[in-house]
């Protein structure tokens, strides 16, 4: 585990909880419960782990588990042992068995630009303190248990994200920040569990929902009595988490909450 | 009852419209990207949907107001949510989502769940900014002539695609950025005239290739840079590759033609 991530996961639920959580690898299971996660699979090639990318982005199919190497491999793999003469009149049927077969590898551990701190991750680069990601690239820092983050920084257990910093259950928004269970949300801050919001500050349980500050299902409350509010729901989400290392309600089961 | 008229009379409009762009653009954008591809029209666009569909990413859910169909980029909401079209029944949520709520009734989270639980109904059919044409997609952003697909930006003439930005001509395809003419192609970027490309960067007229950067014309071929005329990771001169590729990209559209589909893919190539 990077003692860094480790660290700034605490930064992170400080932030959104006012209580500091250590041992993010308790977490885990929580955090990746909505996020394609990589996997790991031994190398052809050197029987070393290597981290695959999920199948979401490949028909939902898995690459050949007999056929992954580390992207550090790939010239390894990639020279054919035929000749172009032996290329003259090969038919479709051979290009896909017998030509293929030698030199058709996939990879993991892919690595972009300058990094350090990567580790378990299918695809990652450009940034620093990256743990169990995919596709995480481009001035990305401290991301953890995450699939397509894009500038991101301090973002855990989240699915296609950018421009957005401390937060945790993120999906599908740009540029949000301090949000907690949020989804499809753009240009917002302290967010608590919203779907489809778009210029706020402070909502919680707001779903549809433009320009409004101090929310609280779509209603405007002043912040005082939000943040009556935001500390019953804070309060009642430590104890789950301490407890159980999880919770279970989320953005994609709160609107069938009994 | 008026309003009710009118929205209904402009969901069939709607309809309607949908109906011809999608005979009239997608078949043709469909057409030509055959044409590019393998230098022939394969056949209409509708018989080969289920084959393109493979790469959607998604879910088909009803409105909880109509009972209309409609798509979610994710796949993730519980069984049970409601949902409602964003692009037509906004005069219907707005209704329920301002209703007022007495905060200070609220003691514990289970009442304050209860007390905005009505309100809890998630937007399918996402299209904003300059989009036109789009039909049964989410999450579309200035785009024209989508069908099916979700997490769509500043793309057009697309259909059962997943993630794209900047992109034209894309069918059954995922992830990718500054693309076009590209058909069954998954988690790239730049690339121009593809087919079955899998993790291919910067690169044009390449077929059942995976793990490129920089390349062009190849066929067959895995984990390569700056490369041109391979085929199997063998290096063709100019002619040979031409003669080879006129033959199998010819192969390819006959099986496509006859079945629909192919049954192989880049992905999972020696299964």
């Amino acid at each position: 585990m990077l003692s860094e991530l480790e660290k700034e996961f605490e930064t992170t639920t400080k932030l959104l909880f006012g209580t500091a959580f250590s041992s993010i690898e308790h977490y885990g299971p929580w955090l990746l419960r909505h996020v394609p996660a990589s996997y790991p699979v031994p190398s052809a090639k050197s029987g070393k782990e290597v981290w695959v990318p999920p199948p979401l982005n490949y028909m939902r199919k898995r690459f050949n588990r007999s056929k992954i190497i580390s992207f550090d491999e790939m010239e390894q793999v990639s020279i054919s042992p035929f000749k172009p003469e032996d290329l003259n009149g090969a038919t479709l049927n051979d290009l896909r068995t017998k030509f293929v077969k030698p030199i058709a590898y996939y990879c993991g551990n892919f690595r972009y630009g300058e990094h350090s701190n990567v580790e378990q991750s299918s695809g990652a680069g450009a940034g620093i303190n990256l743990f169990q990601c995919e596709d995480v690239y481009l001035d990305v820092k401290n991301i953890g248990y995450s699939n397509y983050a894009l500038y991101c920084e301090n973002m855990f257990g989240c699915h296609g994200i950018s421009h957005s910093k401390y937060g945790i259950h993120i999906y599908n928004s740009t540029n949000v920040t301090r949000c907690f269970e949020v989804d499809g949300c753009s240009n917002s801050s302290d967010l608590y569990f919203c779907h489809n919001c778009e210029g706020m500050s402070n909502g919680i349980l707001c779903f549809n929902a433009k320009n409004l500050r101090y929310a609280v299902g779509n209603m405007e409350v002043g912040p005082e009595k939000f943040m009556r509010i935001k500390k019953m729901l804070v309060e009642r989400i430590v104890h789950e988490l301490k407890e159980k290392k999880s919770l279970n309600t989320d953005i994609f089961n709160v609107g069938v909450h009994k | 009852m008026i309003k009710n008229l009118d929205e209904s009379f402009k969901y069939k409009l709607r309809e309607l419209v949908y109906a011809l762009v999608k005979d009239m653009d997608i078949n043709n954008a469909f057409k030509t990207t055959s044409r590019l591809l393998f230098n022939q029209e394969l056949g209409e666009f509708v018989s080969f949907e289920p084959y393109l569909s493979e790469a959607a990413v998604g879910k088909q859910v009803l409105s909880c107001f109509s009972g209309k169909k409609l798509w979610v980029a994710s796949e993730q909401y519980a069984e049970g949510s409601k949902f409602f079209d964003y692009g037509i029944e906004h005069e219907k949520i707005k209704e329920i989502q301002s209703k007022p709520l007495n905060v200070d009734e609220i003691k514990d989270v289970d009442s304050l769940l209860h007390a905005v639980q009505e309100k809890f109904i998630y937007s399918g059919n996402k299209t904003l900014g300059n989009s036109n044409f789009v039909e049964n997609s989410d999450s579309i952003v200035d785009s024209n002539n989508i069908l099916n697909s979700s997490i769509m930006t500043k793309s057009n003439h697309c259909a059962y695609s997943y993630l794209m930005q900047k992109s034209e001509y894309v069918f059954g395809s995922t992830s990718s950025g500054d693309s076009s003419y590209i058909m069954r192609c998954f988690y790239n970027n730049s690339l121009k005239r593809c087919f079955e490309c899998c993790t291919v960067v910067k690169s044009s007229d390449c077929y059942f290739s995976y793990n490129l950067m920089g390349c062009g014309d190849c066929l067959f071929s895995f984990n390569l840079r700056n490369k041109r005329n391979m085929v199997g990771n063998i290096q063709l001169t100019n002619e040979h590759y031409a003669g080879l590729k006129t033959k199998l990209v010819g192969e390819l559209a006959e099986e496509l033609k006859r079945k629909k589909r192919l049954d192989f893919s880049v992905v999972d190539i020696l299964q």
